[in-house]
């Protein structure tokens, strides 16, 4: 069966739009404002994706197993606003980001802060869940 | 020649210093200790609300590296004192420190949290540690709180600590009793 152009540019609209509001979940939706955690590791990658970037890293847990941690940020545009740039970033970097926990028990938080241990340059994430009260109006994510 | 004695009878010299220092060392402590005396623990009591634009720039909003709650409702009873904290996006907290010392559990949901409320002066200072624990492991937060009171505004320092990072934070409150 051919399907009308028309129909197919409508059908990709809608199924991008519903991928696209899966994507782009509330804080309280997916982590716990309760649940604060700093985690020391290096930089395996970093996804700059929309609506959220991805920051990952390799941390070594007290129970002497390697963890890979995906940590939530901002959209690219609003870590570009906040002074984030590729080269701050190098594989292997060491970083200490701080975060809230996710709440599906996974190796996930949302990031509030990434500090480069090398340079103590410090990159804020743009975390809607901090916990703490609404940015002031016009100050957007 | 003669030596000039001094007050009781010291020579001028070592003894007269002494007999200058010792009023001198005296005044001091007790300006020190009406200095404390004026310091009485300070009454929290009321409804506070954070004013961001008086708070520090980490405190607040989406770069908050310190988080503060929005609102406290502080109360004492007795020789306690109870702080309802609230958080723009989670359930109010409710926490009873007992002022003469001691910890308390702090009823947080899904972590463990222990604090403790001393005056220093007519400050109060609470300690606490919150543990948060995953399948990978318990991660800690330490976090000490300093509450000072003039009129109408509560200002409260707190400095987190955690993986060896450790940061302070000044949020400001305006309301009270």
């Amino acid at each position: 069966m051919k399907i009308p152009p028309i129909v197919a540019v409508v059908a990709a609209g809608v199924l991008s739009s519903a991928a696209a509001i899966e994507a782009h979940h509330s804080f309280a939706a997916q982590y716990d404002a309760n649940k604060p955690i700093t985690l020391r590791g290096t930089i395996s990658r970093m996804l700059w994706s929309n609506p959220h970037g991805h920051l990952y890293i390799e941390v070594k847990m007290p129970d002497g197993k390697v963890v890979t941690w995906e940590l939530e940020t901002a959209a690219p545009a609003g870590l570009y606003r906040r002074g984030w740039r590729r080269e701050d970033l190098p594989i292997g970097a060491e970083v200490v980001v701080r975060g809230y926990l996710a709440r599906d028990g996974t190796a996930t938080a949302n990031a509030t802060t990434v500090t480069l241990v090398a340079t103590g340059k410090e990159l804020f994430a743009g975390s809607a869940g901090t916990g703490a009260p609404e940015e002031p109006p016009g100050d957007v994510r | 020649m003669p030596r000039v004695r001094g007050c009781g009878g010291a020579s001028v010299g070592a003894g007269m210093r002494r007999c200058i220092a010792r009023p001198l060392a005296c005044s001091l402590v007790v300006a020190v200790s009406a200095g404390s005396a004026a310091q009485s623990p300070s009454d929290f009591s009321g409804h506070w609300k954070i004013n961001q634009a008086k708070s520090s720039a980490g405190a607040t909003g989406n770069n908050a590296k310190v988080s503060f709650p929005s609102e406290l409702v502080v109360a004492h009873h007795g020789s306690d004192l109870r702080v309802e904290i609230r958080y723009p996006r989670t359930d109010p907290i409710v926490a009873t420190y007992p002022l003469g010392g001691g910890d308390v559990a702090v009823p947080v949901p899904g972590v463990t949290e222990t604090a403790r409320a001393v005056w220093d002066g007519g400050r109060l200072v609470i300690t606490a540690r919150r543990v948060v624990s995953t399948p990978f492991g318990d991660f800690v937060t330490d976090t000490r709180e300093v509450w000072s009171r003039a009129g109408g505004v509560l200002t409260i320092q707190k400095t987190q600590t955690s993986e060896g990072l450790s940061e302070t934070e000044t949020g400001v409150f305006e309301g009270g009793s």
